[in-house]
């Protein structure tokens, strides 16, 4: 009660302070002052960026790079956590398990992850390792989220959601930038980067990044022994070849040393296994070009090629993955009324592994080579009210064939102010190497007559991804100069989610001794249907202060027998609140409020996460910042163990200052 | 004990409610302290009060060919084009106004109308899918064109607004201004980013 009239005298000073501001001869000051000095009125606006936003027909966010420094956030999934409608829950250090609109896990699989325009979801697990994905935060341009499906134009994997990660192009990053953060996760975390010109026409920069994060808590509170090292560096050029030709050129590479709590057979006889903590290697590089060429103010093309190499081992098993694609795109812009764009793509990607008794591939070596073409017509029905949408992927590849999936948007702008939009969806999920070849050993135990027995699970050379269809409904304005609000409604059905079913137990004789398997076979046979909603609402309450809070409502209904660790790992209720506040004298004061409804998979209580941000630039080229995470609770859990091959940790209060130098 | 525990799930984390119950008051007093001097001295206004002002202040820091004007009394006509976005604040802010002894008329228009009656024109977001039409129209008018459309004057436009930082800036295409045979003053230039040759 005592927070509702606390939010009620908000609103109603908020309301007055308005109001005397608007009711002042504000017009006749405004025709006297000079020129000069409009120039320097700060304007109150609800931000620039919702304004291309207002004629997307889907439920998207744009996370800005100013949203980014002042989040405070310390790696790319705790920036996803201001996401309306993304479920994001650190697992350990350095795991995360992030998904929209349900079925979150380690690696959840049906989002489209992109940096750069390259794909990093692993085909391995269809999900995103997210410790491999990381750069500067600062050099972060902007990262786009749609939650909802978005196969036929961004790509396959997209059934609930995209997450596109946009680096600056290097002409935005000349000069050197230093930034040192330490505090009780981070013993000091460095980045460094340099850009310049290179030749005439373009820009480069040059990067490196080192931390090592400490450890996270056990249940019992003590040290999780799951601390993460990690380097990188990386490039960026971009040049303007002619007036209608632009290059890119990037490309960079990783090395993590990480420790994870994991659940380990040590031996057969007799029966034993515990949980130790497992030390993973793992490195990476990628390199991608595209060329991009104007023909006209309507029409334009791009073409990207890249290659992308993933070694990943530790003591139960180990993958090296390499990935190349080439990708062509053209836009062309028919009369007014038509708007058409188009590619075709071709990915190779080869996996090799080497396994263990704990976990193994059968084949041990993956090829997959995936055909896809797409296509997307713009109509406008009505000028500068009705456009519709449609459009179509179609794929064919080693795993499951050829496969279609088309996709149609209605989008309504009343005015300038409002937009209103339906889509109807039919993307498909691609089945992974896991869920086709995996043989995992899940647990031993002594079975009749002594004989030890183990449970495996099996992947099935028959799984098929699973198919979905998704309706949508959304609405996005702006109430007045200064509040933006959105809402967008879904609701899915999903033909074939992973489930389990078990087999007739058979005997092993290798490894010695002869032991029972009792095999887990994974299937994609249970149907199931999920609906919810996502709302936002930004409001500039002046030019130095804005608030935006978000609400995010998910519910899951199936038909048939699913395991619970699938189902209840995503939260029905998730509520947010953010203060961004510039103080006088290049002062700024941050706070941020998450509520996330509890998980019914592994009984995780519900939390309340304070997060908050004291920035001062103190000189042209210097700023510190004082960042506090988790400030509520010591320590917390955010996700279970039952749903993925990792046992989560606790999440600990922490807090570090950050040091940025630009030259 | 039912009643705790309803409770519980509404509101999740009810024992940490009041951390940010003061962290709310916290927040309201921080602002309203920086916000009452700035209250006082105006300097928080709308984005379309601050453009509004500026295209009356291009009035006066452009020269039109005397042709424009059928003789010396005429007004200066600013024309609205689209949503209007302004509000009233256009016509308050230059009710009463001369500039250079000419008093100034608000027209709105329609995407049809024919424009070549205006001196400045402003041409709303909403007519985003007409500005090649719109500029096409315009063709030997002597008409300072302007507008919030990315890519504005890139594409043939005179005058673009752009935010930066929360503040209103503009970029000239002095190539356009040349062809529309309009002056405009030395300040205005220095102030504006220029595209388009000299």
């Amino acid at each position: 009660m005592r927070r509702v009239i606390l939010l009620l005298t908000l609103v109603t000073w908020s309301w007055l302070s308005a109001g005397a501001q608007q009711s002042g001869s504000a017009s006749q000051d405004l025709s006297a002052m000079s020129i000069e000095a409009l120039m320097n009125v700060q304007v109150t606006s609800v931000s620039r960026k919702s304004e291309p936003l207002s004629r997307a027909a889907a439920a998207i966010t744009v996370i800005t790079q100013e949203d980014i420094r002042r989040s405070g956030a310390t790696s790319i999934p705790d920036l996803l956590r201001m996401v309306p409608g993304l479920d994001v829950a650190q697992m350990d250090s350095s795991t995360w398990a992030i998904s929209a609109r349900g079925f979150n896990t380690q690696y959840a699989t049906y989002m489209l992850v992109l940096v750069d325009g390259r794909t990093v979801y692993d085909p391995t697990f269809n999900g995103v390792r997210w410790d491999a994905q990381d750069t500067i935060l600062e050099d972060i341009d902007h990262i786009e989220v749609i939650c909802g499906p978005g196969t036929a134009l961004w790509g396959q994997n997209a059934v609930n959601g995209v997450i596109s990660i946009t680096t600056k192009k290097a002409s935005q990053t000349q000069g050197g930038l230093v930034t040192v953060a330490a505090g009780n996760l981070q013993t000091p975390e460095t980045a460094v980067r340099y850009g310049g010109e290179a030749g005439s026409k373009g820009h480069y920069r040059i990067f490196g990044k080192y931390f090592d994060r400490q450890e996270q808590d056990l249940a019992s509170g003590a040290p999780a022994s799951d601390g993460w090292a990690s380097r990188r560096i990386g490039f960026r050029g971009d040049w303007d070849l002619t007036k209608r030709d632009s290059l890119t050129i990037l490309g960079g590479g990783y090395e993590d040393v990480e420790h994870h709590l994991e659940n380990v057979i040590i031996s057969l006889v007799p029966p034993v296994q515990e949980v130790i903590t497992v030390p993973t290697h793992s490195n990476g590089a990628d390199f991608l070009v595209k060329w991009q060429r104007t023909f006209s103010d309507r029409s334009d093309m791009a073409l990207q090629a890249y290659h992308n190499h993933t070694d990943t081992r530790d003591i139960t098993y180990g993958e090296r993955r390499n990935t190349s694609d080439i990708d062509f795109q053209h836009h062309v812009a028919i009369k007014s009324r038509h708007d058409l764009v188009w590619g075709l793509g071709l990915r190779y990607t080869v996996d090799d592994t080497s396994g263990s008794f704990q976990t193994s591939f059968s084949p041990r070596v993956d090829h997959n080579a995936t055909f896809s073409l797409f296509a997307q017509h713009e109509i406008v029905l009505l000028p500068n009210r009705v456009r519709l949408v449609w459009g179509a992927r179609f794929t064919q590849d080693n795993y499951v064939g050829a496969e279609i999936q088309p996709d149609a948007r209605l989008l309504w702008t009343p005015s300038l102010n409002h937009s209103f939009w339906l889509a109807i969806s039919n993307p498909t999920s691609e089945p992974s190497f896991f869920s086709k070849s995996v043989r995992f050993s899940q647990m031993v135990f002594t079975g009749p007559g002594g004989v030890p027995g183990v449970a495996v699970v099996l992947g099935s050379p028959d799984f098929r991804g699973k198919n979905a269809l998704a309706l949508q409904a959304g609405y996005r304005g702006k109430l007045g100069q200064r509040l933006s609000v959105s809402a967008a409604g879904f609701y899915s059905r999903y033909d074939g989610l992973l489930s389990t079913s078990p087999g007739a137990p058979f005997l092993e004789t290798d490894p010695a001794p002869p032991h029972l398997v009792v095999p887990i076979f994974l299937q994609s046979a249970t149907p199931g249907e999920t609906h919810g909603l996502e709302t936002t609402g930004t409001w500039q309450v002046s030019s130095r202060w804005r608030l935006a809070a978000s609400y995010g409502l998910f519910l899951i209904g199936l038909r048939g027998n699913l395991p619970a660790t699938s189902t209840g790992t995503s939260p029905q209720n998730q509520f947010q609140i953010h203060s961004y506040l510039n103080l006088p004298r290049n002062w700024e004061w941050d706070a941020f409020v998450y509520e996330t409804g509890k998980l019914a998979t592994d009984n995780i209580p519900a939390y309340t996460r304070v997060d908050t941000r004291v920035g001062w630039r103190f000189a042209e080229s210097a700023s510190l910042s004082l960042v506090g995470q988790n400030l509520l609770q010591p320590r917390h859990f955010e996700f279970g163990t039952s749903s993925g091959n990792i046992n989560t940790t606790q999440v600990r209060r922490s807090g570090y200052a950050k040091l940025t130098w630009t030259f | 004990m039912d009643v705790l525990r309803l409770k519980q799930r509404v509101l999740p984390g009810v024992a940490s409610l009041r951390v940010y119950e003061r962290l709310f008051a916290v927040m309201i007093l921080s602002a309203y302290t920086i916000s009452a001097p700035r209250v006082a001295a105006q300097s928080d206004l709308g984005e379309y009060d601050v453009k509004a002002a500026f295209l009356f202040n291009f009035a006066k820091f452009v020269d039109w060919p005397d042709a424009s004007f059928a003789d010396a009394r005429r007004p200066i006509v600013i024309g609205a084009l689209g949503e209007n976005p302004f509000g009233d604040g256009l016509d308050r802010i230059v009710a009463g106004q001369t500039v250079k002894g000419r008093t100034i008329r608000i027209d709105k228009y329609r995407f049809g109308d024919d424009l070549r009656a205006c001196h400045i024109l402003f041409i709303s977001e909403s007519e985003q899918a007409h500005v090649p039409k719109i500029l096409a129209s315009l063709q030997g008018a002597n008409v300072l064109t302007v507008s919030d459309i990315d890519g504005f004057a890139k594409g043939g436009g005179v005058v673009q607004f752009v935010l930066e930082e929360n503040k209103v800036h503009f970029v000239i295409n002095l190539d356009s201004a040349t062809r529309a045979k309009l002056k405009i003053n030395s300040k205005l230039l220095a102030l504006a980013q220029v595209i388009g040759t000299k």
